[in-house]
C-alpha cells in the first residue's frame, strides 16, 4: 500500500550523516529536525555512534526493531549490498534517493533491475531509486532533500524533483501549504498512479497537482486521473512536446496526432485542469488551495483603479467570463458607501480615495448579492490620505470571513513591496492575493471550468 | 460474423490493410455514418436515370482498373447541372480517356451527389501510449496547414463532443458563416459517437479519415472515406 510509505511508524536512515558536506546530510537533517514527527528514527552509518544525537547502528540488521521504512543515502556502488541487508532485515518499504542507474545508462538500468526484481520477490515496495524523496508535511516528516513547507491542503507528484522544488517555493512564498509530496526518479516500482489512487483517499489532500514528462500505461493513468478528478480538483503541467513515435502515418489525421500531444488530450478528457505554463498552473493551484467553488459564473469587480480593472476586463473577455449586471437593489445599498462621483456599474470603480471601510462594506454586499457569485476586489496601494498599505485587503478578509467564505473572491493587488504587510495577513488568514489580472481572469476561468465538471454549476 | 467483419476479412484475406473506396464507404454506412449518394452506371442512359434519381448537381467518374489517376485522364467531371450538361461531360469523358489511355476497359461509371458546405474532417488513429483516439476538425485540403483538429479518447461521451467542438478555433465558420449551413450538434454527437463505437466494437482499424465531410442543410455528409487496418 502507497499510503504507508507516508506514514511509517519506524525509519532507518541508511547513509545518515552530521557531516554537511556529504549527500546525506539533508534528508537527515529534514527527517530530524521536526520533533513532532512520532515515528521512530534509526540512523544507519559503518562508524559513527551517534547521528542528530541519536543511536546509530553499523548496519540496518544491528537494529532492534521492525522498519516499516528504509531510506537509502548510500553511493550507487553500495545500494545492491544494502538492498540485499534490507530485504533479510525485512523491511517493508524502501526508497533509494540515490541517483546512477537506468538514467545513466544501460549497465545503470541493468542494476536496477535487479534490484526492483528482487525486491519484488521479497515483497518490499520501492520508491525511485534517483528520486528527491517524499514529505507528509501533514505528521512533521520530510524524507527529501528539498524545504519543508507549511501545512496545507495542497499534495503533489512530480517526476522532475526539481520542478518540484520550483512550484514548492513559489507556493511557500504565495502563502501556500503542502499535504504530502512526492517526487518517484525512475519509477522502478512506485509509480504516479499509485500515488494518484493514494491521494484520491487521503483526508488530508484537497487538491491534487501533478508535474509531469511522461507516462508509461497511458490508459490506467487516464482512467485514475478521470476518478480522482471526479471528487478533486487535479491542477497538471505537463513539460516536452510528446512527439510519440507515431511512425508514418498514413491518414490526416494520423499525421496530425504525431504534432499533438495525446497526453494532454488525456488529461482534459479526465477533467483534470491542463496547465500551459508554471504561472497557470500556481495560479490555479492557488485558486482551488483557498477558494470554494463558485456556483454561478456572475463577477463583481470592484476597484480604486479604473485602469487595473479595465485590464482585468480584457481578460475576462479572452477568457469568456461573464460580468454581473447591477440590480437597483444593490445599488441602493451600496449606495451610502460611495461618494457622489462614482457611477453604479460592474467594474464599480470607487476612485482612488475609498478606504478599507469601503472595502469591507462593498465586499460584502457583493458576497450577500445573489445575483453575484464570483468577487474580484481589485487595489492598488494608496500611499495618500494616511491609509495603511494593509486597510485595504484586511477590509476584503473580513468581509470574506463574516461572510463564512461561501463565494470565491480572487483579490487583484498590484503593489509591489507595498503588500508585505497585505501577503502577511494572507498567509495568517489562509487567503489569496493574485498578482495580475491575467493571473486572475485565468484562475475564475478554471474554478468555473471545474465547477461545471462536478455540477456545481449547472 | 457482422457484415464489417466481413469486409475487414476479405481484406485481410486479400494480404491487404487499407481498404478501396468502396469498401470504407460500405463500413461507413453499416456504422451509421451519413454519406453523400452515389450509384453506378454502365452507359450514358443509365447515368441519365441515375443522376435523375439522385438529383442534379453530380459528379461523373469513369471506373476502370486501368486508369489509376482519374482527374488526369479527364476521368472526373463536377458541377452538372442537367441531363444535357451531364451528355456533354459524358461524351468528353469517353474522348480523353481513351486518347489518354487508348484500349482502357471501362467497366462503367459512378454518379454522385455533388454537396457543398463548409467543410469538416472526422477521423481516428492510434496513438502507441493512449490507444485509440477520435479526431473532429475544419477539413478540407488544408487541414495540415491549420491543424484546427481536437482529440479525444474513445470512447468518447456527448459532454467530450461539445468540448471537442468548443476547442476548434474556426468554429465560427461552422456557426452559419456567411449564410453557409450551420453545424447541427446533434448531428456531430451522432456521427461522432457512431464512429467511436465502430472503432470499440472493430479495435483492427487502425487509423481513418473522412475528409472531407460537408455541413449542409439537410446534416452532415461524408464524401470520403479511407479506413486503414492494424
Amino acid at each position: 500500500m502507497t499510503r504507508k510509505f507516508f506514514y511509517p511508524d519506524s525509519i532507518a536512515i541508511i547513509g545518515a550523516t552530521d557531516n554537511e558536506k556529504k549527500f546525506g546530510h539533508a534528508v537527515t537533517a529534514n527527517l530530524m529536525e521536526n520533533k513532532d514527527l512520532k515515528a521512530k528514527l534509526c540512523p544507519v552509518h559503518p562508524k559513527a555512534e551517534t547521528i542528530g544525537g541519536l543511536k546509530a547502528y553499523k548496519s540496518v540488521l544491528e537494529i532492534p526493531d521492525e522498519i516499516d521504512l528504509a531510506i537509502l543515502l548510500v553511493p550507487a556502488k553500495i545500494v545492491p549490498h544494502v538492498v540485499d541487508e534490507c530485504i533479510e532485515k525485512k523491511v517493508k518499504r524502501i526508497i533509494i534517493v540515490t541517483a546512477g542507474f537506468a538514467e545513466i545508462n544501460e549497465e545503470g538500468r541493468k542494476v536496477q533491475e535487479q534490484l526492483s526484481q528482487k525486491l519484488k520477490d521479497a515483497g518490499i515496495r520501492l520508491i525511485g531509486p534517483n528520486c528527491v524523496g517524499i514529505q507528509n508535511v501533514d505528521i512533521g516528516m520530510n524524507a527529501s532533500f528539498i524545504q519543508t513547507p507549511p501545512k496545507g491542503n495542497v499534495s503533489m507528484i512530480t517526476q522532475s524533483g526539481s520542478v518540484g522544488a520550483i512550484v514548492l517555493y513559489e507556493m511557500v512564498w504565495q502563502g501556500l501549504g503542502f499535504s504530502k509530496f512526492a517526487n518517484l526518479g525512475n519509477m522502478a516500482d512506485i509509480n504516479l498512479t499509485d500515488v494518484l489512487r493514494f491521494y484520491k483517499e487521503d483526508e488530508n489532500t484537497k487538491v491534487v497537482t501533478i508535474y509531469l514528462e511522461n507516462v508509461v500505461d497511458g490508459r490506467v493513468f487516464y482512467e485514475e486521473l478521470h476518478e480522482v478528478a471526479k471528487d478533486k480538483p487535479v491542477v497538471v503541467l505537463k513539460g516536452g512536446r510528446t512527439a510519440t513515435g507515431m511512425g508514418a502515418a498514413s491518414s490526416h489525421t494520423g499525421s496530425m496526432a504525431t504534432d499533438y500531444s495525446s497526453l494532454k488530450t488525456a488529461v482534459k478528457q479526465a477533467g483534470a485542469i491542463m496547465c500551459e505554463s508554471i504561472t497557470d498552473y500556481i495560479a490555479a493551484i492557488k485558486a482551488f488551495s483557498f477558494l470554494p467553488l463558485p456556483k454561478g459564473e456572475k463577477i463583481g469587480v470592484l476597484t480604486n483603479s479604473g485602469g487595473s480593472a479595465v485590464m482585468f476586463s480584457d481578460f475576462a473577455d479572452d477568457f469568456g467570463l461573464k460580468l454581473a449586471t447591477f440590480t437597483e437593489e444593490f445599488k441602493e445599498k451600496i449606495d451610502p458607501f460611495l461618494i457622489p462621483l462614482v457611477k453604479k456599474v460592474n467594474p464599480l470603480d470607487m476612485i482612488a480615495g475609498a478606504t478599507g471601510k469601503e472595502y469591507y462594506e462593498v465586499t460584502k454586499a457583493m458576497l450577500e448579492d445573489p445575483n453575484i457569485d464570483i468577487v474580484v476586489p481589485i487595489a492598488v496601494i494608496p500611499t495618500f490620505l494616511g491609509m495603511t498599505t494593509s486597510e485595504h485587503y484586511e477590509g476584503v478578509i473580513r468581509a470574506w470571513n463574516e461572510t463564512g467564505r461561501k463565494k470565491p473572491i480572487i483579490p487583484i493587488f498590484m503593489s509591489g513591496n507595498l503588500l508585505n504587510e497585505s501577503k502577511r495577513i494572507a498567509k495568517k488568514e489562509s487567503s489569496p492575493i493574485f498578482l495580475n489580472p491575467r493571473e486572475a481572469a485565468y484562475a475564475i476561468k478554471m474554478l468555473i471550468q471545474y465547477a461545471k465538471r462536478k455540477k456545481v454549476i449547472e | 460474423m457482422n457484415e464489417i467483419n466481413k469486409i475487414f476479412e476479405e481484406v485481410k484475406g486479400q494480404g491487404r490493410n487499407v481498404l478501396t473506396y468502396e469498401e470504407s464507404r460500405k463500413v461507413m454506412e453499416l456504422a451509421g455514418v451519413p454519406l453523400n449518394k452515389i450509384a453506378v452506371a454502365k452507359d450514358l442512359d443509365e447515368c441519365i436515370v441515375k443522376a435523375n434519381e439522385i438529383g442534379y448537381p453530380v459528379v461523373l467518374k469513369v471506373i476502370s482498373e486501368d486508369i489509376i489517376h482519374k482527374t488526369e485522364a479527364g476521368g472526373v467531371k463536377v458541377g452538372i447541372k442537367s441531363d444535357s450538361e451531364l451528355k456533354k461531360a459524358y461524351e468528353e469523358m469517353m474522348e480523353s480517356v481513351t486518347s489518354y489511355h487508348p484500349g482502357a476497359k471501362i467497366e462503367g461509371f459512378s454518379i454522385e451527389e455533388m454537396v457543398s458546405g463548409v467543410e469538416v474532417l472526422i477521423g481516428q488513429t492510434t496513438d502507441p501510449q493512449f490507444g485509440k483516439m477520435i479526431a473532429f476538425g475544419i477539413g478540407g485540403i488544408f487541414v495540415e496547414v491549420y491543424k484546427d483538429v481536437s482529440f479525444r479518447l474513445i470512447p468518447i461521451s456527448e459532454n467530450d463532443v461539445e468540448e471537442m467542438y468548443r476547442e476548434i478555433k474556426g468554429r465560427k465558420m461552422l456557426e452559419g458563416f456567411r449564410g453557409m449551413p450551420a453545424l447541427k450538434m446533434d448531428d456531430l454527437k451522432s456521427l461522432l459517437l457512431n464512429i467511436s463505437k465502430l472503432v470499440e466494437d472493430h479495435p483492427e482499424i487502425k487509423e481513418m479519415d473522412l475528409n472531407p465531410v460537408m455541413v449542409t442543410e439537410e446534416g452532415l455528409k461524408a464524401i470520403d472515406a479511407r479506413i486503414i487496418l492494424e
